[in-house]
């Protein structure tokens, strides 16, 4: 009988303190700013980050020699100008001075050099060593001045090195962690990780060497709150300052709320169903620009995901470098019957979608509507849902008719944006989905990679833009928005299209 | 004088009750899809997400299709998984358990291995597992919910079966020269089939719940078929939005579910010798 009444005791004891846990004192007093976030951290090494959610973790700790603006122009970052030799591959860049890393390493040219080569060396294994790939050689020349010497003639290197890929880390940590840099990260940013707790907080204090002047809050808090329902409550009761990825279904709700402001800024993402050109019904470019046809963008937009994003009128989205106005396929259902009746499918044609579930913005209801809307022209869309890290495991074995997905190159620029998913050498294991192939698209891919003339570059790109839409490569949907909801009182987050969100200038009134 | 063994039975308040809602819910899924309004398939997502009104009796969901439509085609799937998945684990434990409890030895002490393992994990885990094998679709869950009854249907025939296998009806038809196979079919089946139809009953309430929990999971009925499991996972993002999506496909569950319970509590009575007045 004693041993029962100790155990309810001691179940009500951490029943309480479980409710003492919940209510966890008034985190927005004091200057420090308290952000609700989805997803943990995966790793601090920036060498070893694919995942958006960890990047923008990331870009508050460190920084890159040159950077994006809101309107995806490169300007200075811990690089202050910047110079490309007439051969077309040697870059000379002059660095800022006196920068010093959280751990108290000066920022040189002997930095850049020791982190690119860990990022270049095949060794270390990161999964994004593509990004850099094309510099052969990197000589610091005096102490705030290095040349960077590139295999060939790289039109999008400036755009590379903005990638969160190629942070500079203090090399006086590579030196000290290795791979526990996934841990321990150093960088020059405006904050530094003071405390990670797996699957509960991420704890950034700031810091007041930073060259760009000190945050003015003390510290940002982001706490991992993985149901959506839960961050929007956060943000409304004002628990939190700032919520990320809220659902469209959350954001009607909020858009109302006086306390509130939402920040929508576009992306880099292009919404699009690959459409698996090398197999059954889909092999026949009428079929793919039928059901291109078939689809009323406007209503996916308006109806399924309130407003937030364009249709898109080109492969890349227009905040990319390279980005040139195409059209859409506008909805005419009665062309896309005779297109398909023209294909010999007049009596329609079965097809499999699949979706992921919960990876971007209300993907399971874009695949239902889309399945319905199709279905108006006689196409009978079965759906199949998926987890996504399956679903990519599945669709690498290249083995599907029409797949949902996103594409968003994080350079800024056509090369990725076009390159990996339209190449012919990029099937899939590799990104190019739909299996396209056009050697027209190819060679112009390839050129315009090794073009440095800007105006030429951009004029190779239109071309390759407008044969791929022509050939209806994929099913080109639209170029979704980015929304950040932050408490009324909050000013100066910095959203940018490449989805990095930087809390440095912060003020909280 | 002795009532007809019906009217006697549906005395039961709890049989009456559970036989009338599910008579009732057999006739909507058998003529309902002919007659309702709407194609519960149809999108007009200009009137997505709203309440019970008079055009839509139970509203609209996130694409503007007619709740209503979509819960009485559900039924269909509901009932069906109930039917379907009872009737293999039926026949499965029947095929099982039978040679078990008659021939016992090896083949019992093998069958009631099997049977253990699989009862090892739990229902729903076990399910889970068989659909992942299978890949997600709308009878998936049907037969993972049947496979994983199949141990309970084989222990109980085996059971039946071991208890009258030397009883003296079954002694004299062997002494008689009957063969097995007119041993088990004659005399041990018909003897067994109480406790059997009992035991279906009871079982194809939680069968329902199950391939419902395995559709709200993703792995059973994909999109757009209106399974109520599945009805129910597509609502949970408009919970304070839309909460009729989750209330009325909840609802449809939970009174199936009791109506197939309450009809079995009535039948487990009825056929128990201690009682039945």
């Amino acid at each position: 009988m004693k041993k029962i009444r100790f155990i309810s005791f001691l179940v009500c004891a951490v029943l309480f303190a479980g409710t003492l846990g919940g209510c966890s004192p008034a985190t927005t007093k004091g200057p420090e700013l308290v952000v609700a976030t989805g997803t943990d951290a995966s790793t601090f090494d920036p060498h070893f980050t694919t995942d958006s959610a960890t990047e923008v973790l990331n870009k508050n700790l460190y920084n890159n020699l040159v950077k994006f603006t809101a309107d995806m122009q490169i300007v200075p970052d811990l690089a202050t100008k910047w110079d490309l030799a007439q051969d077309g591959v040697t870059w000379t860049f002059e660095l800022r001075r006196g920068v010093k890393f959280h751990d108290g390493t000066a920022f040189n040219a002997q930095a850049v050099k020791a982190c690119f080569e860990r990022l270049l060396d095949k060794n270390t294994g990161s999964p994004r060593r593509s990004v850099l790939e094309m510099i052969k050689e990197i000589q610091p020349v005096d102490e705030y001045k290095v040349k960077i010497v590139t295999a060939y003639p790289c039109g999008s290197f400036l755009q590379q090195l903005a990638h969160p890929v190629a942070a500079i880390i203090s090399p006086a940590a590579i030196k000290k962690y290795g791979k526990d840099l996934a841990r321990n990260p150093v960088g020059t940013g405006p904050f530094k990780l003071a405390e990670w707790v797996s699957g509960e907080k991420i704890v950034m204090d700031r810091n007041p060497d930073y060259f760009e002047g000190a945050p003015q809050v003390q510290r940002v808090v982001f706490r991992i709150v993985p149901e959506d329902a839960t961050r929007a409550m956060l943000i409304e009761s004002g628990q939190v300052d700032v919520a990320l990825r809220l659902p469209v279904t959350e954001l009607q709700r909020l858009r109302t709320n006086k306390d509130l402001n939402l920040i929508e800024t576009p992306t880099l993402m292009t919404m699009y169903v690959a459409l698996n050109n090398q197999r059954g019904a889909l092999r026949d470019v009428r079929v793919r620009q039928a059901i291109n046809y078939a689809v009323d963008k406007d209503v996916l937009l308006k109806d399924i995901l309130g407003g937030l994003g364009t249709v898109a009128d080109a492969p890349i989205s227009s905040a990319t470098w390279g980005y040139a106005k195409i059209g859409a396929y506008p909805c005419d259902r009665a062309k896309a019957k005779d297109l398909l009746a023209g294909a010999g499918y007049g009596n329609g044609v079965e097809l499999e979608l699949w979706t992921p579930v919960g990876r971007y913005l209300m993907d399971r209801q874009v695949a239902e509507n889309l399945q319905a809307q199709l279905a108006e022209v006689g196409i009978k869309v079965k759906i199949r849902q998926w987890e996504f890290q399956s679903l990519m495991a599945e669709v690498k074995k290249g083995q599907f008719d029409m797949v949902l997905l996103g594409w968003s190159p994080s350079t800024g620029d056509a090369d990725q944006g076009l390159f990996p998913v339209f190449h012919s050498t990029q099937w899939p294991p590799g990104s190019n989905r739909a299996h396209y192939k056009n050697p027209q698209v190819d060679s112009l891919l390839e050129k315009a990679k090794q073009e440095v003339n800007p105006e030429t570059r951009k004029s190779m790109y239109a071309q390759a833009e407008k044969l791929i839409m022509d050939e209806a490569a994929w099913l080109f949907l639209y170029y979704p928005k980015q929304v950040v909801v932050t408490r009324a009182n909050v000013k100066g987050i910095e959203v940018l299209p490449a989805e990095h969100i930087i809390f440095g200038k912060v003020q909280k009134g | 004088m002795r009532r007809p063994c019906s009217r006697r039975f549906f005395k039961n308040p709890s049989a009456l009750v559970g036989g009338i809602i599910l008579g009732f819910l057999v006739i909507v899924s058998v003529v309902g899809p002919a007659v309702v309004p709407y194609s519960p398939y149809k999108q007009d997502t200009s009137i997505k997400l709203r309440g019970p009104y008079a055009e839509h009796w139970l509203g609209t969901d996130e694409f503007g299709r007619d709740v209503l439509s979509r819960l009485v085609l559900g039924s269909r799937y509901s009932l069906s998984a109930g039917f379907v998945s009872v009737g293999m684990g039926l026949a499965g434990g029947l095929l099982l358990g039978a040679p078990a409890g008659y021939y016992g030895g090896l083949i019992d002490q093998m069958v009631m291995l099997l049977c253990d393992i699989l009862l090892a994990f739990p229902g729903v885990l076990l399910s889970l597992a068989i659909t992942m094998a299978l890949g997600p679709g709308i009878y998936t869950p049907m037969v993972a919910v049947g496979i994983s009854s199949i141990p309970v249907f084989a222990r109980l025939v085996r059971a039946q079966f071991l208890s009258l296998r030397n009883a003296q009806f079954v002694e004299a038809a062997r002494s008689q020269g009957a063969s097995d196979a007119r041993i088990v079919f004659k005399h041990l089946l018909p003897n067994s089939i109480g406790p059997l139809v009992v035991q279906s009953t009871l079982r194809m309430g939680s069968a329902i719940l199950t391939t419902a929990t395995l559709s709200f999971l993703g792995q059973g009925a994909q999109p757009p078929e209106p399974e109520w499991g599945a009805m129910l996972n597509m609502a949970v993002p408009y919970f304070w939005t839309a909460p009729h999506l989750v209330i009325l496909p909840g609802l449809a569950i939970t009174i199936t579910v009791i109506a197939v319970n309450l009809l079995g509590d009535a039948l487990r009575d009825f056929a128990d010798p201690r009682t039945r007045e």
